[in-house]
Parts: C-alpha cells; structure tokens; sequence
C-alpha cells in the first residue's frame, strides 16, 4: 500500500546493505588466515614419497636406518615430516611378531624407541617436520648424514643433519604448546626444522645473477666436487625444477646450509627426475610430454667455486619409439657403463638404451630392448644379485612391481599385493627392498633374494597404519 | 519457454554424441597368441583346419568366417596377471570378443597359471588341451581347452621345468605333437618334455652344439651358384645389385648356447632353433632329439620366419627357393638366410639384400621385435595365378597381398611388409600389365625379393623437389637453374658437373649433365634434406661451459671432439690428395655476449677492449672471435675426468686478426659459450645420418683422419673446386665467391616423391589411440590372416591380407 513501510528504493537499499553486511561476516569467517591448521601426530606416516637407507658402506654390511618422507600430500596436517627408522628393531619385529615376516605382518603401532609401551613397534629413531609436499630425498655421499629434500611449500631445498646415534639436528622445536618434561610420542605435535634449515643461502653471486629461485622443486642430486673439478669444494648440488629449470648450489661444509649459485633454463618442462650418471657429474633429466631425456652438467670455477655454473650438457632422443613421450626414470645399468635403463609411461615399458651407440639420427639413443611393464610405471631400481642385474620398476596403477633380468633380457617376475607403489631403494647386502605405498601410507619390505635361484620376491612386512584415502570432508 | 525448450535440446545434443566409446579392456600385457576351432553343433573343440574359410570369390567376400557350425578362437596370455584369456574370432554381431570364464565373478575372469605366461602351445588337429609355458614360475600349465568356453572357470595344473633357474624362453609341440619342446638359455638345453593328454612326462635334455662353424662366404661361390634375384619392375630407374661381400665376423653374447625361438621347418619336419647367445642356428630332429645341424650366422638371433617355396626369378614357374628370416638380437635388424637347398654352396648364407650400407640387412629403419611369414592365397604347388582376383586388374595394388611375404613389427608400433613373391605382378603398371591394370597413376612399379612392398602407386620417380636452393646469410634465396648458376654470383658458388656412380643416379636436373647424385633406387631412397652450411657450425659442438687453461692456449669442455669430427690444423693428413689433406682446421667461435662481470665493471678502459674485441653493438649483438685449432684431443689422460675434450689454440686470433687469446682470456674471465666451425669450407648435414665424418680418435687421444672411414665417404666438409661426395649424395661446388667471407651461405637439397613402404600403424585403430608394444605377429594360415599382438593399447589385432587393413581388436 502506499504509504506503508519505507519507499522502494529505501527498502532496496536496506536489503543491499544487510546482504553485504552478511556476505563480509561469513566471508570474514571463513578466510580466517590465522588458522594453524592441524598439528601432526607424533610416529603417523601421511603419503610417503621418497624413501633412503643409511648405509655408509654398502658392500659391508646391512642399512641400518630408513628415511620415510612424508609428504603430506592431502594437506591433513600442517607439515611434512621425515622419519628414521632403525631396521635392526625392524628386523627383531619381523622375527618376534611375524616369525620372520610374511605378506601378513603388519607393524602397525609404530613409535619411537625409546617407549616402552607394550603392544608398539618402537622403530622410529626420530621424526621432524620439513615443508609439505617434499618430492625426494638425497643424501650427501661422503658420510650420508646430511639430507636434502626438494620442498614445493616452500619452493626451495631444506638440508638437515642426522646422526645414526641420536637423530636429526635442524634447530628443530615444537609449534604448539608441549608441556616440558612430555614424552614425544605423547606430544601433539612433531618438532619442525628451523626456517634457516628451509631455505638456501643467496650471497653475491646470486644477487649478481639476479637468481629467483621459484616453481616446482620435483628432484634433487649430490655431486661431490672432486667428480666435476679437481678441487675440493665441498657438494655440489643439482635441484630440478619442473618448469624445465636446475638449480645449483654448493655445500661447502661449514654445516650452513647450501649457497645458491646459478639456475640454468631451457630443459625440456614437465620434468620428473634427475639422475646422476656415474662418476660423469652429469646428471639425466627425464621430463613428461617429450621424447628427449635433457643432460645437466656442472662447470667448476676453481679459482672461485661461488661463480661455478650448470649448462646443458645437450639431449637425447627416445627415437624410433611410439612415441616416447613420457619418461619417468632413469637408472644406469650397475656392472655395464654404456648401457641405461629408461622408465617411460608411452608405451609403458622399460627401454634399454646403448649410451655409445646411436640410433636413426645422432641425437638418438641406440636402441637394445623395450620390456613391458604395468600401467602407470612411476620408479626405477637396480640391483645386482648373485652377478646378476636385475631392473625392478613400480607400476602405480597396475599396483604392482615389475622385475626385469637383464641378463636374460626379459620379465621374470612381477609382484603383487599394493596399492600405490611408489619409490623403491634396496639394501644390496641384507637382499631387501623397501618401498613407499603411497595410496595407503605404508612401507613395504621385500625379500629379493629368492631372484637369485629364479624365485619371485617375497613381502615379509609392512611398516605403518595402512590409511585408505579418505575424502577432504574426513568421511 | 525458451528455458523450457532449452534443457531439452541441451539433453539432446548431450546424449546424441557420434563417437563410440571403446570398451575397456580387459587384456593386461598380453604376449603370445595361439588358435583352436570350436564345433558350435557338437560344442566340442576341433582341428584347426575346420574353421578355414570357403575360399572367396573376391578380396570384397574375404571376411575370413568359417563355414556354418563353426567358430574360430584365440588364447592370449596376460603377462600382469599370470592368466590366460579367450576370445572368439569370428561370429555374428555380438559373437566376437573376449571370453568370460567364469561368469560366476564380476568382470572379466581368465585361467590363471603361473606367474609371467609366456608361450602358448596347442594341437591343431585335436586341441584338447592348451599348454602354457609360464617364465616367471618356471613351469608349464595344462588347461582343458574346452574350459575356456564353459563359463565355469578354466583350472589349471602345473608342471614343473627341470633345473634350478629355467628362465624358459620359448615352447612348441614337436611336429608329432607328442612332445613338447622348451628353450633353456640359462642352462643352453633344449626341454623334450612327453605329452600325454594332461599330462606331462619327464624332460629329455639335449646339450646344443656350442661350437662355431664358420659362416658361408659368398665370394667363395661361383656367380652361377649363387642365390638367385626375383625382381618385377615397370618404368623403374636402374636398380642397383646389392654387392657380394664377405660374411660378418662372428659375435657370441655368451660361452653356452641361448636358444631364445623355435619354428617348425614343415618339408624336413625338424625343428630350427634361434640361438640368441651364440651365432648359431641348429637344426634339431624332434623324434631323435639330437642336433643334426649346426650353421654359423656371424651374430645371435631372437627370433625366425620361414617362407615357403617360392619361384627363384620373375620366370620360373616351378617353386625351389626358401628363405629363413631372422632378427639380429644385437640390434634389432633382420637377416635374410638362404634355405632353399642343403646341396647348395649357399645353403644357410647370409644374404645380401640392399644397395646400401649394411648390405646384408633388410631395409628396417627400426628395430624389430616380432616376424612372421604370410602367404595368403599362395599354393606352392600352383604358386603362378594369373592375378588371382585382379578383376582384369582392378584389384591388383600395394595393399593387396596374395603370395608370400614378411612382416615385420618395430618398435615405432608399425607392422612392415616385404616382398618375397607376388602372385598379382603381371598385372601391375599401367603401360606393363597387358592392359589388365586401368589405374594410370601405376606407373613406376617396383617389387623385389625381400625389398620393401612398396603399398602405394609411383606416379613420379624419387627427384629433388624443391630444385636446390641457397639461403645467401638474410640477402634472400637463390633457386640453381639447370647449369648450376645463380642470381647472386659473388655470393654463392656454382654447382659444377659432377659423374654419379652407382648406387647413385643423377637427381638434376631432370635433364642434361648432373649436377646433384642421390640414391634413386625406390627401395633404398630416403626422403631428407642435405644442407651445405659455409664456415657453419659442427653439430654437437656448441657448449656454455668452456673452460681455459694454460693462460688460454687451450680450452676444456664436455664434448668428445674425436666423435663429432672435429680436427686442428695440425692433425690433418700430410698428404694434399688424401681428403682433408691440406685443410687449415676447424676454428672455435666464441658465441657468448661478454659476461656480466665485465658488463658491469667499472675499468672503462677493460670495457672499452672488450667491446672492440667482440664488436658489441648498443643492442648487445656481437662478432664472433674466431681462434684457429691446432690440435684436438678427445679423453686425454692428464685432465679431470669430468672434462671430456681439449682443444689446443693457437695463440694469434683470425678474427680480430689484431689480438690473441690472452685477450679473449680478459674479456671471458668466466666459463665461455662457444661452437666449433670449420673453415674455408662447408659443413655438410643430412637429415637423416646428421654430419658424417672420418676422425677418430688416435693411440694419443689426438683427432686424426682415418683413412678407411674417409674412402668408404663417411665425409660431411665440402670444399671449393671440388665433389662432394657420400654414399648418399655427390655435388661439386666452384670457386670460392668473391664476396663470401664473413658470410655462412647455405645450400639446400631436399630429395623428395620417395616412395613409402607398406605398413600398418596399429596405435592408432577405431576409438582407441596410444602409444604401442607390439611383441608379436602370428600368421594363422587357416583364416589367412596376420595376429598382432600390442601389449600396451590394442590387445590383439587380426589383420585381414587380400586388402591390408585392421579387421578387428580384442582387448
């Protein structure tokens, strides 16, 4: 009626600035960016995505700790994690528990070793949080107690320290509240790395160089300068980028963290992994979407290592193949120089290529054999056994692992019972391969030396709460 | 309403998509393929032979379905799972596909077996039994065959191989079918295992022969002994022999014996055997089980294909000649042995097939990994058929196959084809075929004995199209007329008459004295650009890593110099009539903007030298140094082993002539980015083989010339007043142009209308497309059709013969 109430325009305008009003409360609600986000709990594994051994001396005697890196991947926490875990415990488990292990034995209730709770799996020497979503684990060569982790959070290399007697040492300390004097199994939360163990160093050289260190981190390599010069510098090391970028830094062994030298462009994009060639310092670069495998070398300046660079050392192609176009892996054949084994997903196979021999054209590999693997083949390994080379690789979606002796050139076996077979590391003297499931946040311990005599690996244990994706909603 | 009419049509179109949709497969990593006959009245399996097709009135009735009553099956191993699957071949709509055995479970269920299946064995006159050879296991399964249709699962019972690590390779019946045979490479045995209904018995071992005879040397044999040339042409260019040489020197892989294949010989009845360890082929008796022969083949085999008896010439009528195929296990390529005749001198040579380099491989740009030999419609004992369903000639083409002839699968997913004997010859080529061909566009026809099938018309013989041309450095594009002049004299040289010998035949002009020789031959041609670059780059060389040392007067890097070809002015040969005799040696060019420690400096007068040195403009662009080499070395043993190669400079630059490379040292304090140039001279690229070249690295790690590579033209500088001249091309450039210097000049030929051989892409089929493993090809000469078997998109393809193409899929 009118008359009646506020006029039109009046009452539209109320009803704009209580919408408002309500759309800046809601919003205001739910962009809160003080949230912490959950802490972890202490010993959980959360998608597994590199794993190492500590072996300083591998033809003398069995791993005796594990590297898990956690990723985080679903971003349930607020932070990654490492974790070491002391095999010899792992070992005492299998035989008290599982009667020596079996593809049913399953050390659930992992927790650190110095908890005497009854009824755990005390396995885990220590744990500390890095960034989330590190994509790999390198360890440095001369002594393997410091390790690097390429961490996409914070876009850059985070190096921390590990002594097999008493852990890790990265100024780590706890974000939440920990009562003092709480056991750490009981704490609700993991210690983290310091921010000075996150990042690099940028000194001169890379202000002169105008270096910006951004995009994805997807792999890291150690290269000890005495392979690349002749001079000793300390470690050199190679960080790929996924945007077709290698990042070069240098560890020169002061126990501050690395300097960030040069990032050379130009590599093909997309890529996956970085391999070193053996006593070459040239390092492999395997890249999704191209039939190139790209090659990363490092020039030492040796008069001042500072101003060493990276180049590209020129590509290779996966030639004659239909149609190559997507490289996983790269591992170098352990007993013959000239030979490699490349992981590629088109077709999915492991292709052996001659590294002296080209093919159609100069910029082609030589070509040996093509073996077929599973779907969705992810890693690659090698291992000698018995005299014997042996190339194993994860099929993420066939769920299963492809075993190759390359002897015989030819499948010989392939290994089931997982969900997300991921990477892969063996130990050569104990004759075990621990693998990540990434799909369900366990590792996987196998028993390989049944290859010897023709046999087919066998799974004695799995280490971790065997945790099914769940959804975002966490129902 | 608009809204209301809208989701309709929206849902219309939604739901009216065209494509179809492939069915997922249910195939995962399948590997081997055999084939049995189902009797649908009795509902019992039969000889294999019971499903031959009636024979066809025409390639169009060719649909390869068996008479009434009866239905062809295949059983396909999956590597992944450890199983065996069926599929029905032929049928009406909805019969074909693959087979649930056990319908009980959802989703596809097969027989399971041991772990890695990978050979299948099964009779063909009575398949009651399917025998699966599992590597993995290291046994061999036996399943009711009839199983496979029941729905009720299909078990099976192993049987364990004998010894410690079989690693099985490879597994057939015996020609009896009493037996199996299995291949041991780890122990290098042959498995004589009896077969009993389902069971097996006790394995026989058989030690193969371990010693080398030596392969047979065709220069030894008289001309008139030697094997024979079957060869059909119409218009062709002249067609080059391939050349008598001597046999390879043997390669052995191993000590033992590695039997990696078996096939059945089906005149003498014995079984031949592949040795993938040692060049070896042996020839067992299945019924003795003894090694009766024992032929030395110059390198280890994978795998073999045996045709048929064939006519020797284009005018015999009377099959005598047979032909053992087999693929080279050290690279993939295929060798054509001689089988015709034990009598023969050239009984198990190695035979010489193409006109180039390597001579005794077939022309396979990829390397192999499956054979098989298909004879559709062929009759040995008619093998002449006056163009069997040519139609007067309508018919008569490339793509239909009706004779013998190889297949071959490569790794690049193709199935190749090549001839071994067409029966449809006599109607080919338009002025040839007695009038029974009517296409005009069969004008150049070629087909030769194990030469590639060429599939589609010639119209045109191979030319240079466009004519060679010069990119004269951004003044424009010079065309060379028929004389070998250009428009820009004082830019580019002349190209001058040059003599073309075999196998090389004139490309131009078309007409008159050559200018440009390539290779002709239909089947040898390739189609590529030769590309002539003045002072131009050698590929391979450019690197941002260079290092000085010695105050400059050498340069390290990563490249090995030796094997890209590069060579000072001090390693040439001495003598001026050798190639590269006289030649003043390649130069580095420093290609690198000055680095930004200089750029940014505040010594203006350091500055100042650089700029001139490097002639840097405002913009940044600068002039190459040019530092001559005297000496390369690849490997040289007092650098650190991350270096590779060493170049020795000498110390008075060519460019600025003013300064040395002290100089260069100042202004590049860092690593430099460099390249290898020749000079005086053009550095010559093909698109296929890239820059050839005759350096190798000597007892001193010094580059040198060797003799040997440079007289068998494995060359890529060409020179002014002089030939060019490869084994794929010869050219002849003139003086040196009064205006070239400081110029790179580049002359292009592009050898064009190259024929392409037969073949089948099988990424690519219906709605299914991705990247391939093809790992075998099964010739089923009941239905006469090619199986191939892609481990990685299409399962198994069957590809029908009379007219190539892909008949159906099952995966």
């Amino acid at each position: 009626m009118p008359g009646s109430g506020p006029p039109t325009k009046v009452r539209l305008l109320m009803h704009v600035r209580v919408s408002l009003a309500l759309l800046a409360s809601i919003g205001a609600a739910a962009c809160n960016f003080s949230q912490a986000g959950l802490d972890p709990t202490p010993t959980t594994m959360n998608f597994p995505i590199a794993i190492e051994l500590f072996q300083p001396d591998p033809a003398a005697a069995d791993a005796s700790h594990l590297f898990v890196v956690n990723s985080n991947f679903d971003l349930r926490f607020n932070t990654g994690s490492v974790q070491a875990i002391d095999l010899a415990r792992v070992n005492d488990l299998l035989a008290s528990e599982c009667g020596g292990g079996g593809e049913d034995c399953v050390l659930d209730r992992l927790t650190f070793i110095d908890d005497n709770r009854a009824d755990m799996h005390p396995v885990i020497l220590d744990e500390v949080g890095l960034g989330s979503h590190a994509d790999g684990l390198a360890l440095r060569p001369s002594d393997q107690r410091r390790l690097y982790f390429p961490v996409r959070s914070t876009r850059d290399l985070t190096s921390i320290d590990f002594d097999p007697a008493s852990g890790f040492t990265c100024d780590q300390s706890y974000r939440a509240e920990v009562e003092p004097g709480t056991a750490r199994w009981d704490a609700a939360d993991i210690p983290r790395c310091s921010d000075a163990h996150r990042v690099t160093r940028r000194e001169a050289v890379a202000n002169e160089r105008e270096l910006d260190l951004t995009g994805d981190p997807v792999a890291v390599a150690v290269v000890p300068s005495l392979d690349v010069g002749s001079t000793e510098v300390g470690d050199f090391l190679l960080m790929a980028l996924r945007d077709g970028r290698v990042a070069l830094f240098l560890d020169d062994g002061s126990g501050a963290s690395p300097e960030l030298l040069h990032i050379a462009d130009g590599f093909p994009n997309n890529l996956v992994t970085l391999t070193m060639e053996p006593g070459t310092g040239v390092g492999w670069l395997t890249a999704v979407g191209t039939n190139e495998i790209a090659r990363v070398g490092i020039v030492v300046d040796s008069g001042t290592p500072s101003r060493s660079f990276v180049y590209d050392g020129g590509r290779l192609r996966l030639g004659g193949i239909d149609d190559g176009q997507d490289s996983r892996d790269i591992q170098f054949h352990p007993q013959r120089p000239d030979t490699a084994f490349i992981l590629s997903r088109r077709p999915e196979s492991v292709i052996e290529v001659d590294l002296q021999r080209r093919g159609l054209t100069n910029m082609d590999f030589g070509l040996r054999a093509v073996f077929e693997v599973g779907r969705g083949p992810s890693r690659l390994v090698t291992t000698v056994i018995d005299g014997r080379t042996f190339v194993l690789a994860s099929c993420f979606d066939a769920q299963r692992l492809f075993i190759i002796d390359a002897e015989v050139g030819a499948l010989v076996a392939v290994v089931g019972g997982f969900s997300g077979p991921f990477e892969t590391v063996i130990d050569p003297h104990a004759n075990r391969l621990y693998m990540v499931d990434f799909s369900v946040s366990v590792i996987r311990v196998l028993d390989i030396s049944p290859l010897a005599s023709g046999g087919v690996p066998t799974l004695i244990g799995t280490l971790g709460n065997l945790t099914p994706v769940m959804s975002l909603t966490g129902n | 309403m608009k809204r209301v009419l809208f989701f309709p049509a929206l849902l219309a179109l939604a739901c009216s998509n065209p494509t179809p949709t492939a069915p997922p497969a249910a195939f995962d990593r399948p590997e081997d393929v055999a084939f049995f006959c189902w009797n649908l009245t009795t509902n019992s399996v039969t000889a294999l032979a019971d499903c031959r097709p009636p024979t066809p009135s025409s390639v169009d009735d060719d649909d390869g379905e068996p008479p009434v009553g009866y239905a062809l099956h295949a059983l396909v191993t999956q590597t992944t799972t450890g199983e065996v699957a069926a599929a029905r071949i032929t049928g009406t709509d909805g019969e074909p596909g693959v087979i649930d055995t056990d319908v009980r479970i959802p989703g596809y269920t097969f027989a399971a077996v041991g772990d890695v299946p990978s050979a299948l064995a099964v009779s063909r006159i009575d398949p009651q039994n399917v025998f699966v050879l599992s590597r993995g296991s290291a046994d061999v399964s036996v399943i009711h065959t009839a199983d496979f249709r029941r729905g009720l699962g299909a078990g099976s019972t192993a049987f364990p191989l004998p010894g410690d690590r079989p690693l099985p390779s490879a597994m057939r019946l015996t020609p009896d079918e009493d037996a199996l045979l299995v291949a041991l490479p780890e122990t290098g045995q042959l498995a004589r295992i009896p077969v009993s209904g389902e069971t097996l018995g006790d394995a026989t071992l058989l030690d193969l022969v371990a010693t080398l005879p030596d392969p047979v040397d065709l220069r030894m044999v008289a001309a008139e002994s030697l094997p024979p040339r079957w060869l059909y042409t119409c218009d062709a260019p002249s067609l080059y022999e391939p050349p008598i040489i001597a046999p390879r020197d043997p390669v052995s892989l191993e000590v033992l014996p590695g039997p990696a294949a078996m096939i059945e010989d089906p005149i003498t009845r014995e079984i031949i055997v592949a040795d993938g360890a040692l060049p070896l082929l042996h020839v067992i008796d299945p019924v003795s089980f003894t090694e009766t022969l024992t032929i030395g083949i110059s390198v280890p085999v994978r795998a073999l294909a045996l045709t048929p008896l064939v006519p020797a010439t284009i005018e015999s009528t009377t099959p005598t000649e047979r032909y053992l195929y087999a693929v080279d296990a050290t690279d993939g390529s295929i060798l054509a042995i001689d089988w015709s005749d034990r009598a023969r001198p050239t009984f198990g040579a190695v035979l010489p097939v193409e006109v180039q380099p390597p001579y005794d491989r077939l022309n396979v740009p990829f390397p192999a990994r499956a054979l098989a030999v298909v004879s559709p419609s062929y009759d040995a004992d008619e093998p002449i058929v006056a163009c069997a369903d040519a139609q007067d000639g309508g018919y008569a083409s490339g793509v239909n196959l009706h004779g013998v002839f190889l297949a071959v699968g490569t790794v690049d997913g193709r199935v190749r084809f090549y001839d071994v004997f067409d029966e449809d010859t006599e109607c080919r080529g338009y002025d040839c075929g007695g009038g029974r061909d009517l296409d005009v566009e069969d004008q150049i026809v070629a087909i030769g004995r194990h030469r590639p099938r060429l599939g589609a018309y010639m119209s045109v013989g191979v030319s240079l199209d466009p004519s060679p041309t010069w990119d004269t450095d951004s003044v424009g594009v010079e065309l060379v007329t028929d004389s070998g002049v250009t428009g820009a004299p004082d830019l580019v040289p002349v190209l001058t008459p040059v003599t073309c010998d075999a196998p090389l035949d004139s490309l131009f002009p078309e007409e008159g004295t050559p200018l440009v020789c390539a290779v002709r031959d239909p089947w040898a041609a390739i189609s590529q650009s030769f590309i002539a670059t003045f002072e131009g780059a050698i590929p391979f060389t450019s690197t941002t890593g260079a290092n000085f040392e010695d105050g400059g007067l050498t340069l390290v890097t990563h490249t090995d110099y030796c094997s890209v070809g590069v060579i000072g002015s001090l390693d040439v040969p001495t003598d001026g009539g050798a190639y590269l005799g006289g030649y003043a040696g390649d130069v580095v060019a420093v290609t690198g903007d000055l680095p930004p420690s200089i750029l940014s400096t505040t010594d203006e007068a350091l500055l100042n030298r650089c700029n001139a040195l490097t002639e840097r403009t405002t913009g940044g662009d600068i002039t190459p140094v040019l530092i001559q080499i005297e000496h390369v070395e690849s490997h040289p043993d007092d650098i650190h082993s991350s270096y590779v190669g060493r170049l020795r400079l000498r110390e008075a630059l060519i460019r600025p002539a003013t300064a040395t490379v002290a100089d260069v040292l100042e202004c590049y304090p860092e690593l430099l980015e460099m390249e290898v140039r020749s000079q005086n001279s053009f550095v010559v690229t093909a698109g296929r083989r890239g820059f050839q070249h005759p350096i190798v690295e000597g007892a001193s790690h010094f580059c040198e010339v060797d003799a040997a590579r440079a007289d068998a033209l494995q060359r890529g500088r060409a020179f002014f007043d002089s030939v060019f001249q490869t084994t794929e091309v010869t050219f002849a450039l003139g003086a040196r142009p009064g205006d070239i210097t400081g110029r790179h000049p580049e002359l292009q030929m592009t050898v064009a209308d190259v024929p392409t051989g037969l073949n089948v892409d099988i990424s690519t089929v219906g709605g299914t497309s991705g990247a391939s493993l093809l790992t075998r090809l099964v010739y089923n000469d009941v239905d006469d059709r090619l199986y191939a078997v892609d481990q990685s998109v299409q399962g198994l393809l069957r590809l029908k013969l009379s007219r190539l193409s892909v008949q159906q899929t099952f995966r």
